[in-house]
């Protein structure tokens, strides 16, 4: 099991963020995390890579714990945030190589080649990353976070600023280093359609607790009973609406 | 310790100097308009001054060796800052570079950065103020490793401040130098305070830096006040450090390292 999860809470301040959540992955896993805003997608995807700190629970990674093996862990994870960003002044290839090192590969310039490639911005290697329209700095982020060819790929919302087009040719980029590799990916977005389209299995939050958990028809009926018609969509809807 | 992370950090640091001219000030243009201008003002005393008064010296190297505890305090403080202005901060505190090995990286570049203009001030400092002063600079290479030293652990302390209390006390990346610079003793001895300030002076390893300076070129023996600038400066850099990697712990507690703006 690459991740595994048991009874992790998160509170700032009197806001519950995350609340006794559970859930696990399996290696070329891709799971998607979903719910309305608030719901705690980005802080559990947050803890997972060890940005914030839990209150209570565990989190297993490659079958060690967590909070004791931060460098060995990170080493084989990456993640992509709208948090996160590349540092302007410096080119798109610059900031790869930069972060190659940070992730302890040498010669890295083949691999960077091939990723810009693979993202379809090559011809912006060497244009500063202050210069990229926000969909290509989405992209330039994505690069970084294949870089060390993690086992667990933490993306939030990876495809929120990239046009349908872009966004396809995304998804199946994803799907190829989740085929070739055996990546697992851990993914939260608001496109409905994206993750049913990706995602094998889902888990539905709501005011940071799991409603429903499983493949996208599962998660539907779990949520609108058992009716032949429930959808992600209606689920995903009704979940939100009960939010207000 | 991984040199190869240290070495990332540093190369991602090296690109932005290069093309930031606001950092080509902060490393050139300033230090070397201070010398010119304290430089031409100690000549200017000079003349007025008919004893003996060790005057263009006591000035010019009180002004460059504040500059390298200010420029290390600053471009360690500035450096941990610009990864929050360019919200870089979330990728490298998920990568596996630890908190260590970002600030050792940190004060390599700010040390490194020193040596240009450090070549260049001294230069300038010869065209006013003559060679006969190089020698004794030269051996003031220990007051030099304190104020390195000193300035490293403020800026480590200012970095966590700035992780403590988010960007709206970065002001403090630029102001905290000049704000314990009357502590320092930097053109003064310690004696010239007031009672109530002295004691609070004595605790900075700044001051023991500049005692020690006005010593040496006073042609005096000051090996205490060296003793106590090391052993002041390697408290402060451990305490800084030990303080900074509570704050890093809290900040994960409290989400800072996310939204950190």
């Amino acid at each position: 099991m690459i991740l595994d999860i048991q009874r992790l809470s998160k509170r700032f301040g009197s806001t519950v963020a995350v609340d006794d959540v559970s859930f696990s992955a399996e290696g070329g896993e891709i799971l998607g995390l979903l719910g309305p805003n608030g719901a705690g997608k980005s802080t559990l995807v947050h803890m997972i890579a060890q940005l914030i700190a839990p209150d209570a629970g565990r989190i297993r990674l490659f079958g060690e714990v967590l909070a004791t093996n931060r460098s060995k862990t990170a080493r084989r994870m990456n993640i992509a945030s709208p948090y996160a960003a590349l540092p302007g002044r410096l080119t798109v290839r610059e900031n790869l190589a930069v972060y190659a090192g940070l992730y302890g590969l040498r010669r890295p310039a083949r691999r960077i080649a091939d990723l810009l490639e693979e993202m379809g911005i090559a011809p912006l290697a060497d244009v500063l990353v202050a210069r990229l329209s926000s969909g290509q700095a989405v992209r330039a982020g994505l690069c970084k976070a294949l870089l060390n060819e993690p086992e667990l790929l933490l993306l939030d919302e990876p495809t929120a600023y990239l046009d349908p087009g872009i966004a396809l040719r995304t998804r199946g980029l994803l799907r190829r280093h989740r085929d070739s590799r055996g990546m697992t990916i851990l993914l939260t977005s608001h496109d409905l359609a994206e993750v049913e389209e990706l995602c094998g299995r889902i888990v539905l939050l709501r005011r940071g607790r799991i409603a429903a958990c499983g493949t996208p028809g599962e998660v539907a009926r779990a949520v609108l009973g058992r009716r032949d018609d429930a959808s992600l969509r209606d689920a995903f809807l009704a979940v939100a609406t009960l939010d207000g | 310790m991984n040199a190869l992370r240290i070495a990332a950090v540093m190369r991602r640091h090296g690109y932005e100097t290069v093309r930031n001219l606001d950092r080509i000030a902060d490393m050139l243009l300033w230090p070397l308009l201070d010398v010119l201008t304290w430089g031409v003002f100690s000549l200017y005393l000079q003349r007025l001054h008919t004893g003996r008064w060790p005057g263009p010296a006591t000035l010019i190297l009180g002004i460059i060796f504040w500059g390298i505890f200010r420029a290390v305090q600053r471009d360690i403080a500035v450096g941990f800052l610009a990864e929050i202005w360019t919200r870089n901060i979330v990728g490298l505190f998920a990568s596996p570079l630890t908190v260590s090995e970002h600030m050792l990286a940190l004060l390599i570049v700010a040390v490194l950065k020193l040596v240009l203009p450090a070549a260049l001030a001294l230069g300038l400092a010869v065209i006013i103020a003559g060679t006969t002063w190089v020698r004794t600079a030269l051996a003031l290479a220990p007051d030099i490793a304190i104020l390195v030293l000193s300035g490293a652990a403020t800026g480590i302390l200012v970095t966590g401040l700035i992780l403590r209390f988010t960007s709206r006390v970065q002001t403090l990346a630029y102001g905290l130098a000049g704000g314990l610079m009357p502590l320092s003793c930097v053109f003064y001895p310690l004696s010239a305070l007031p009672p109530v300030l002295q004691r609070a002076a004595w605790c900075l390893p700044m001051t023991h830096a500049f005692q020690n300076m006005r010593a040496v070129l006073g042609g005096d023996d000051a090996a205490g006040d060296l003793a106590w600038g090391f052993g002041l400066s390697a408290l402060a850099l451990m305490s800084a450090s030990l303080l900074f990697r509570r704050i890093v712990q809290a900040a994960r507690r409290r989400g800072h390292l996310v939204k950190l703006d």
